[in-house]
């Protein structure tokens, strides 16, 4: 689903964000990415939706060589991917349901069809009860599954998930992560979350790829934080 | 459809969201085609005032009625031919200065059609042209001292000044226009800039999700049309309205009949289109222009 081949990424400020870096995650994988700032986390997920093109290299997702994606291409190949952001990127003024549906609107969904697929993710979420509530209304793990609600109301084949639980308390933080593994199982979404959180990494064990200044570092399939 | 109606939802709300810098937007445009429209007025009045009155810049020369026999009538007209600055000399008849006479009267005219006959009191006459950059009033009392002649008249000299001041104040007209359009396509593109700076976390999230270009750009070019749609009414009720009273008040014609403006219908159609594509186009080249720099093509 996702392979890197000896990815560099140098930025014209000189930056070497990232040097040689090579893996593959299969369809339906659960992949933990570690890592400081600074190690070239954020740069993975710019390659991965196409913000940015390697320097060396070939970032391949869904059987799309993402770097030699045409300008125009780049939108109708993002539907591939959902990306859940720390800060859940919610809008304030519009209601749940309408930020879900928002995000299959905005790619021409059939109205009827996106509406029963709103629901659907609401509900695979936990949130049928809090359709009409605005964001300012719900905890933050409430907005963050909102947000994950949005993240795969477009069917994408990866779950991009940029530090989501890095504004929650451990508890909300476990609740976010079995929605996610619930995702994970019924969709058979692949997803790839970008984490500091050590406990989380220790408890719900799953492959763990760490980064640290730009090289891979470790990739355990057996998973777990080691210092 | 419903996409349209979408795109033209978001552009509303981000009108009414910055109500303020919408109505400069849109009181800048309304003085701009306000401008427009006096120009247009103007301009295709002149134009047809300098049609009518092109066929007016010449000499009527009058013959003495005891020259009017055919040898003395051609040896003037050989005279006048040969004077510098003369370009063509035309023998009009008593009939057919009678048949011009009765034309320029109109409908009234043809109480004079009694005159017709062996005893037409009018006179013959040489309808003189003169060629370009030659001064009428020189080759007009050169032909007054030639043997024969009674009379000599021209009348076209005011007609043409009177353009040149009209021509002024249209190119006048054509500068302030010319700036107001650009200080408008400015404030627009400041409207739509807050627009999208507003909308930022809206466009990021459709960035992410995969909506294309064009659908992220569509609401902010149709608020730029709406500030220009908006923006002609007024002026177009006001040119479209007040041209036809003008019309109506000043019978059709301007100071003298020589100057008859244009008919109203179609003409203030016409101009109105114009102000409106004017209005769109100034629209979507100020929004085109925040558009393309705040949301420039990036991956």
């Amino acid at each position: 689903m996702i392979i890197l081949k000896q990815v560099h990424k140098t930025y014209p400020n000189g930056t070497h964000a990232l040097n040689g870096i090579s893996l593959t995650i299969e369809q339906g994988e659960f992949v933990y990415v570690i890592g400081p700032t600074g190690s070239g986390k954020s740069t993975v997920i710019r390659l991965l939706n196409g913000e940015e093109i390697p320097t060396k290299g070939t970032v391949e997702v869904a059987g799309v060589n993402v770097g030699k994606l045409r300008h125009s291409k780049v939108p109708v190949y993002r539907r591939n991917l959902g990306v859940v952001f720390q800060d859940f990127k919610l809008l304030e003024k519009k209601t749940v349901f309408e930020n879900v549906l928002f995000a299959l609107e905005v790619v021409n969904a059939p109205i009827m069809s996106a509406r029963k697929r709103a629901r659907e993710v609401c509900a695979l979420v936990g949130l049928s009860d809090k359709l009409s509530s605005y964001p300012h209304e719900l905890s933050g793990g409430q907005q963050q599954r909102a947000a994950i609600a949005r993240a795969i109301a477009n069917q994408p084949k990866v779950l991009i998930c940029d530090e989501p639980t890095g504004n929650l308390d451990p508890a909300k933080s476990k609740e976010i992560i079995d929605i996610l593994e619930k995702i994970n199982r019924d969709e058979n979404t692949t997803i790839l979350m970008v984490t500091h959180d050590q406990t989380l990494v220790n408890n719900h064990r799953r492959r763990t790829i760490a980064l640290q200044d730009g090289y891979l570092v470790s990739d355990l399939v057996a998973g777990g934080y080691k210092e | 459809m419903s996409r349209i109606l979408r795109h033209l939802k978001e552009a509303f709300i981000g009108l009414v969201r910055h109500m303020a810098m919408t109505l400069s937007s849109i009181s800048t445009i309304t003085i701009t085609l306000l401008f427009v429209g006096l120009f247009l007025v103007i301009t295709l009045n002149i134009e047809q005032f300098t049609y009518a009155v092109e066929g007016s810049v010449n000499i009527h020369v009058k013959i003495d009625p005891r020259y009017e026999d055919d040898a003395s009538v051609n040896t003037l007209g050989v005279s006048i031919r040969s004077l510098v600055g003369v370009k063509t000399a035309t023998f009009s008849s008593k009939d057919n200065e009678l048949d011009e006479m009765i034309a320029s009267f109109g409908e009234s005219g043809v109480i004079f059609e009694s005159y017709r006959g062996p005893d037409n009191p009018l006179r013959m006459a040489y309808l003189v042209e003169i060629k370009d950059g030659v001064d009428i009033e020189v080759v007009a009392s050169s032909i007054r001292n030639l043997e024969g002649v009674e009379a000599v008249a021209y009348g076209g000299v005011r007609v043409i000044e009177l353009l040149a001041l009209l021509e002024n104040i249209r190119q006048f007209v054509y500068i302030l226009v010319a700036g107001l359009g650009l200080i408008a396509i400015f404030l627009i593109a400041n409207t739509i800039k807050l627009s999208i700076a507003s909308r930022s976390l809206e466009i990021q999230i459709m960035r992410t999700v995969g909506a294309t270009n064009g659908f992220i750009r569509i609401p902010f070019l149709f608020e730029g049309i709406l500030i220009g749609l908006f923006g002609s009414i007024f002026p177009i009720a006001l040119i479209a309205f007040g041209y036809i009273w003008l019309f109506e008040t000043m019978g059709g014609q301007f100071i003298t009949p020589m100057f008859a403006l244009v008919q109203p219908f179609p003409f203030v159609y016409y101009v109105s289109s114009v102000m409106v594509l004017i209005a769109i186009t100034v629209g979507l080249f100020g929004s085109g222009l925040s558009v393309g720099k705040h949301l420039r093509w990036k991956r």
